[in-house]
C-alpha cells in the first residue's frame, strides 16, 4: 500500500494547525484554498491538482492540521482516518509534512508517528523567514540524515522554495529518490511489542508495528476494521492489559527525547528565544480583561460603520449606472413590452443585486483582516468565559463572526470544537447571527426608516440600528445557547487549550481572494434568485385584467388636467395607478 | 495541543475567576482555561 498507483497518484499536505499547509497548497495547485492566522482554518480534506515539471499530474490534498495521531476533534479526526486505513479513497503515496521551522521541536512529533505508518514523507521547513527573524536557522542536512528523509525550506506565502519541493516530488515519481531511512523515534516496550505482533498476526493487512498499535489504541473508533477484527483487537488488549493512555504519555515522552536531540543538534540560534515583543505588546491590549472586550464592540461598531456609510457613495454610482442604463436601453428600443422587461426587469434585478456589492465587500473585508492578522484567535481567548457560560466555548466566536458573512463555513468551523455539546450548541445558534443574505433587507430597512444622522457627529444613527440588527441576533444566539445548555445533558468536558499565533501583516493577496470568492458566491447564489424575482415581480407589476391598465391611465390622465399636474407628475400617477391595478397590486 | 512534556511556561496574565489563562511557551503564546491549566501543571518554576 502507500505506493505510487497509475493516474491516482496522491500526495498528502499534513501537519499541526497553523503551519502553512494551505498556502502551500495554493502554491503548489494554483488554487485558492481559504488561509487564516489561527489554529483550525481548515476543517476539512481539499484536493486540487498538481502538475510536476515533466507533465505528470499529481492530486494534492490539503488536510486539517493536528497535532498527532491521537485526534481531540472532529477536525484532528480526518487526518487519523485517511493514515489508519490504508484502503481509504484519500490514502496517499506521499506525505509532504509541512512543519513551522520557528517551533520544529513540537511539529516533530506528528511526522516522527507517520514516519513509523511505513509512509514515504518530504518535510518541508515552512515559515523560514519567520524563523530566521527570530535568529533561528537550520542545517537542512544535517536534519535530513537525522530524521531520515528529505528536507526543503519553503516559504507558503512567497513560493520561495516550492521549486525545490516539486523537483523532490518528481524524483519520488521516478523512483529516483532511495526511500526514507527507517529512523527510530520510538521503541516500544517489551509488553506493547507482544501486543503488536500479536495483533499482526490477527489482522494480515497491518504492514507496520506502529499501525497495530495504532488500532490498539483507536480499536472502538476505526471505521476499517472488521467486526471479528474488532473483537480480537480488544481481546488481545485485555489479555495484555493495554492501557491507551498510559501508552500514549510514554510514546509521547520517547519521541520528544528524540526530537529534542535531532533539533538541537541542527538548530543554530542567533540569540537565545524571547517573546516576541510586538504580539506581546499587542496583547497586553487586545487580551486584557476590561480593554479587550471594549476593542472587539470597537471593531465590530467600525465595522458597521464602514458597512452603512463608506458603501453609500458607490452604491448610488451603481443605482444611478443602472438607472441611465435602463433609460437608455427605453430610447433605443422604444416603448413596448421588450423594453420593459429588460429596463424595468432584468436590468432593475441585476441592479437590485450589484447595488449591494460595496456592503458586501467591506463586510467580507474586515472579516477577512481580523483573520488574517490573527486577531481571532485572540476573540476565542477573550470570550470563552462569558460563552461558557451558556453552554458554548471560546471556539464558538469563530463560528459566529463568521456566520456575519455565511451560516454554512461557519457551521463547518465548528469542527474545532472537542466538546460535543459544545458543538451541537453552536452548530444549533449560528443560524441566529445575521448572514451576508440578511445585509440587503437590513439596509432596505434601515434606509427607510432611520433618519440620517449622527451620534456625536462621528456614528450615523443608521450605522448604530444596523448594527442593532446583528446585536439582537447575537443576543438571539447567546440566549438560544442558555436555552439548550439547560435541555442537552452531558459529562464530557471541554477545552479550549490553544495557541495564539503571532501577528502578521494581512497577506493582501489572501484577502483580496476571500473577497472576491465571497462576492461571487454572492452575486452567483443571491443574484440568480434576486433577478428572478425581479423579472416575476414586472410581469406582475406589468400585466392586469384585459382593459385594465389603460382604464387606470385613463383615470389618472383625467385626475392630473383636473389638478394641473405637470408631466413628471403624470407619469408618475400613471405608474402609481397601474401598479395598483396590475396583479402585483391586487 | 502544542505543549510539550516538560516544557516550561510563563504566565504572563490570569484574568478575573474562571476566565482563561494566557502562558507563553518559547516563540508561543497559549489561552488556556484555569481548570485545564491545575491539570497541566506539573511543577512550578518559581
Amino acid at each position: 500500500m502507500g505506493g505510487i498507483r497509475g493516474l491516482n497518484r496522491r500526495i498528502a499536505l499534513i501537519g499541526n494547525p497553523n503551519s502553512g499547509k494551505s498556502s502551500l497548497f495554493n502554491q503548489l495547485t494554483g488554487l485558492r484554498q481559504k488561509t487564516g492566522n489561527f489554529p483550525g482554518v481548515t476543517v476539512e480534506r481539499r484536493s486540487g491538482a498538481m502538475r510536476l515539471p515533466d507533465g505528470q499530474e499529481w492530486q494534492v490534498v490539503d488536510f486539517p492540521g493536528t497535532y498527532s495521531l491521537y485526534p481531540t476533534s472532529l477536525d484532528e479526526r480526518v487526518v487519523f482516518d485517511v493514515l489508519s486505513n490504508p484502503n481509504s479513497a484519500d490514502f496517499p503515496d506521499l506525505v509532504i509534512y509541512v512543519a513551522d521551522a520557528l517551533r520544529l521541536d513540537q511539529h516533530l512529533l506528528l511526522l516522527s508517528q507517520i514516519r513509523d505508518l511505513g509512509l514515504p514523507v518530504i518535510l518541508a521547513l515552512n515559515l523560514i523567514d519567520a524563523a530566521a527573524d527570530s535568529g533561528v536557522r537550520y542545517q537542512t542536512r544535517s536534519l535530513s540524515q537525522k530524521l531520515g528523509l528529505t528536507c526543503i525550506e519553503v516559504n507558503g506565502r512567497t513560493g520561495e522554495g516550492v521549486g525545490l519541493l516539486l523537483q523532490q516530488i518528481e524524483h519520488h515519481a521516478n523512483g529516483k529518490q532511495v526511500a526514507n531511512i527507517a529512523v527510530k523515534s520510538y521503541s516500544p516496550s517489551s509488553v506493547l511489542r507482544e501486543l503488536v505482533q500479536d495483533i499482526r498476526a490477527a489482522v494480515p493487512w497491518v504492514t507496520h508495528d506502529f499501525q497495530a498499535l495504532i488500532l490498539a489504541h483507536h480499536v472502538t473508533e476505526l471505521t476499517c476494521l472488521e467486526p471479528r477484527e474488532v473483537v480480537a483487537i480488544q481481546t488481545l488488549n485485555a489479555k495484555h492489559g493495554f492501557t491507551s493512555l498510559r501508552a500514549q504519555v510514554e510514546e509521547i515522552m520517547e519521541r520528544f527525547q528524540f526530537i529534542d536531540r535531532v533539533v538541537a543538534e541542527s538548530r543554530n540560534r542567533d540569540h537565545p528565544p524571547g517573546r516576541n515583543t510586538l504580539t506581546s505588546r499587542i496583547d497586553r491590549l487586545v487580551t486584557h480583561v476590561l480593554w479587550g472586550p471594549i476593542l472587539f464592540v470597537a471593531f465590530l461598531l467600525f465595522i458597521f460603520q464602514a458597512v452603512f456609510s463608506w458603501a453609500t457613495l458607490p452604491m448610488e454610482w451603481i443605482e444611478r449606472i443602472f438607472s441611465e442604463l435602463g433609460g437608455a436601453v427605453k430610447y433605443a428600443l422604444g416603448e413596448g413590452w421588450l423594453s420593459s422587461l429588460l429596463a424595468d426587469g432584468i436590468l432593475a434585478g441585476l441592479g437590485g443585486v450589484l447595488v449591494f456589492i460595496p456592503q458586501i465587500v467591506l463586510l467580507f473585508l474586515l472579516v477577512a483582516l481580523l483573520e488574517e492578522s490573527g486577531y481571532m484567535a485572540r476573540a476565542v481567548y477573550l470570550f470563552d468565559r462569558i460563552l461558557r457560560k451558556v453552554g458554548l466555548n471560546g471556539r464558538s466566536i469563530v463560528a459566529l463572526v463568521s456566520g456575519t458573512a455565511c451560516a454554512i463555513p461557519a457551521v463547518m468551523s465548528t469542527r474545532t470544537i472537542t466538546n460535543a455539546k459544545e458543538r451541537l450548541i453552536t452548530i444549533l445558534v449560528t443560524p441566529f447571527i445575521s448572514c451576508s443574505a440578511r445585509l440587503p433587507v437590513y439596509a432596505v430597512l434601515v434606509g427607510l426608516m432611520v433618519p440620517a444622522g449622527k451620534v456625536f457627529g462621528l456614528i450615523s444613527y443608521q450605522a448604530l440600528t444596523f448594527m442593532g440588527l446583528y446585536v439582537l441576533g447575537a443576543s438571539a444566539a447567546l440566549g438560544g445557547a442558555w436555552v439548550f445548555n439547560r435541555l442537552l445533558k452531558s459529562a464530557e468536558p471541554g477545552y479550549l487549550l490553544m495557541e495564539l499565533p503571532d501577528y502578521q501583516i494581512p497577506h493582501w493577496r489572501n484577502v483580496i481572494h476571500t473577497v472576491w470568492s465571497k462576492v461571487a458566491s454572492f452575486v452567483r447564489e443571491a443574484g440568480k434568485i434576486i433577478i428572478l424575482i425581479s423579472i416575476v415581480f414586472w410581469f406582475l407589476a406589468s400585466t392586469s385584467f384585459p382593459g385594465r391598465m389603460a382604464e387606470a391611465e385613463s383615470r389618472a390622465r383625467i385626475e392630473a388636467s383636473a389638478s394641473n399636474l405637470s408631466e413628471t407628475e403624470l407619469e408618475a400617477r400613471i405608474a402609481a395607478y397601474q401598479i395598483e391595478t396590475s396583479f402585483a397590486g391586487i | 495541543m502544542g505543549l510539550r512534556p516538560g516544557q516550561c511556561v510563563t504566565l504572563v496574565r490570569s484574568t478575573v475567576k474562571n476566565a482563561a489563562c494566557y502562558i507563553l511557551g518559547e516563540f508561543q503564546q497559549y489561552g488556556i482555561r484555569q481548570d485545564e491549566a491545575e491539570v497541566l501543571w506539573v511543577e512550578y518554576v518559581d
